[in-house]
């Protein structure tokens, strides 16, 4: 059984070692211009002095400053929209046809506006990834108020629960799994966004900036390092936040 | 009647907007030449309506988006079929393509453009990457879902692979595969705005770039309309392709 594991493992190291063999080759014989395809050695190369050098935090901090600023709004906005809609069909029906409405934009369309109301501001690019992280957020958690069972609400019925108590002890908690997957799923797309804003937004500062300047450069080692760098980040903050949906919905898998 | 009210409900908002922009501009209680009335922003929608800019524009971008979503689909339905089906191929590949998934979308502009340009190649590329990812990871879950009962009935019936294939697996694998579909048409719809805003000439996207830099606040919000209407519209073509074949389900259901 073990043995499988490891053997399966191996295997999904053959086809990138493969990969780097074939890069290697293709730039040790200068089949392709190093502008296009620099040599491994020299990313790597690149990658220690980004590290030495520092400049990177600045920019990663700068970028992660600004996810978690749009992220943490907008989903504060997506829980209050999407609870409330979960909870009264009456702000359902108000809000509902708009909220969708609004959603079937695609979300870079709204770039151009934002830049003219607010201009290249660090607000224009929060609002900008709030609103990515809000749309995800409010649909997962309507969807999951509205999952209590019946049987549950008539429970409380019973006991003669108060709205905010019967919001508290049985709404949210069966709807945890779902506002949980929103948050994950509002954070990558938070996460993309960030890249998105500062590359879109044309300022200066962030992941998106640094790649956007190397691209100009044409310094292909640093577009290399900047996409591992942002991928990196990316699937730790979604690595990170399954292990937490694990944690909290312990209790559920007991019944 | 209850439709009525629902109807009537939805509307509030829109209307309570429209009137607060209506009393913003009688009683001119802003100078700012980005506030349009509502009057002038209808006057350009029925302009740019009437002439040809709109269209041609949608048009470029939605033929975009087609090229890009038939070829990332197609290589995504493959791609996700082999995976789904062999184990050998999916311990190969898997780490691998997992690893890439990881990278947002937004991430692999810069790379595309130095190494395709900004020509057409480059958003086509774009958009077609941008459809594999989702498309590939849909179509590998739906093929591993198909249930084994189905599988041994075709064991019995000794059919051969291709067969197999085309009886079993992909009929029953069909709802991924279109909830991925209609995933990537999404994705793809902002991928070619994307495009369009980096570099370009023509697409809506374009035409944005160019009313934003013309402070033409109304022809903007008129392509923004455009952008989510054209995209409400598609969804709802690919949601009727999917009714139609999956009409066999209802019955079985």
């Amino acid at each position: 059984m073990d043995v499988n594991k490891v053997v399966l493992k191996l295997r999904g190291l053959a086809l990138p070692l493969a990969l780097l063999a074939v890069w290697w080759i293709i730039t040790k014989n200068e089949w392709v211009s190093a502008v296009f395809l620099p040599p491994p050695e020299t990313v790597a190369a690149t990658c220690v002095k980004l590290l030495l050098k520092g400049k990177i935090f600045v920019d990663l901090n700068e970028s992660i400053t600004k996810v978690a600023q749009g992220f943490l709004i907008g989903i504060t906005a997506g829980f209050v929209l999407g609870t409330a809609m979960g909870l009264s069909s009456t702000i359902e029906k108000l809000f509902g046809p708009l909220f969708n409405a609004v959603r079937q934009v695609p979300i870079l369309g709204w770039i151009p506006i934002l830049i003219l109301i607010f201009g290249l501001t660090e607000l224009a690019k929060i609002i900008f990834i709030a609103l990515g992280a809000f749309y995800p957020m409010t649909l997962n958690t309507f969807d999951g108020c509205r999952q209590l069972k019946k049987e549950y609400l008539e429970v409380a019925r019973v006991f003669e629960f108060n709205k905010p108590r019967l919001l508290w002890r049985f709404i949210l908690p069966s709807a945890l799994p779902s506002i949980l997957s929103g948050i994950r799923v509002s954070m990558s797309e938070a996460w993309m966004l960030v890249i998105g804003a500062e590359i879109f937004f044309k300022t200066r500062g962030g992941l998106g900036d640094m790649m956007w300047e190397a691209k100009s450069k044409v310094q292909m080692d640093i577009v290399f390092i900047t996409i591992l760098i942002i991928g990196l980040i990316g699937f730790i903050l979604n690595h990170v936040m399954k292990i937490l949906e694990n944690r909290l919905l312990r209790w559920r898998s007991s019944n | 009647m209850k439709k009525v009210i629902t109807l009537i409900l939805g509307l509030v908002l829109p209307v309570l907007i429209l009137i607060g922009m209506e009393v913003v501009a009688r009683f001119e209680l802003t100078t700012s030449q980005l506030f349009v009335e509502p009057k002038v922003i209808f006057e350009t929608l029925v302009d740019l309506i009437k002439g040809d800019e709109l269209f041609i524009n949608l048009g470029i971008s939605t033929l975009r988006v087609f090229i890009g979503f038939v070829l990332g689909a197609a290589a995504g339905l493959f791609f996700g079929t082999v995976m789904g089906i062999s184990r050998t191929f999916e311990s190969y590949v898997g780490p691998i393509f997992n690893a890439l998934r990881q990278v947002p979308v937004l991430a692999w502009i810069p790379l595309f453009i130095i190494w395709v340009g900004i020509d057409e190649g480059f958003k086509i590329t774009f958009i077609a990457v941008t459809a594999f990812f989702p498309m590939a990871l849909n179509t590998c879950e739906g093929v591993k879902g198909v249930s084994k009962s189905h599988l041994e009935v075709g064991a019995v019936l000794e059919i051969n692979r291709f067969k197999q294939l085309s009886t079993i697996i992909i009929p029953a694998s069909l709802p991924a595969i279109f909830t991925g579909l209609r995933l990537v048409l999404s994705i793809t719809w902002m991928a070619v705005v994307g495009a369009e805003l980096v570099a370009s000439s023509e697409g809506i996207g374009y035409m944005m770039y160019r009313a934003r830099q013309q402070l033409q606040v109304d022809t903007l919000l008129v392509c923004i309309l455009a952008v989510g209407l054209t995209g409400y519209v598609m969804n709802i073509l690919l949601e009727q392709i999917e009714h139609y074949f999956l009409r066999w389900r209802k019955v079985a259901g």
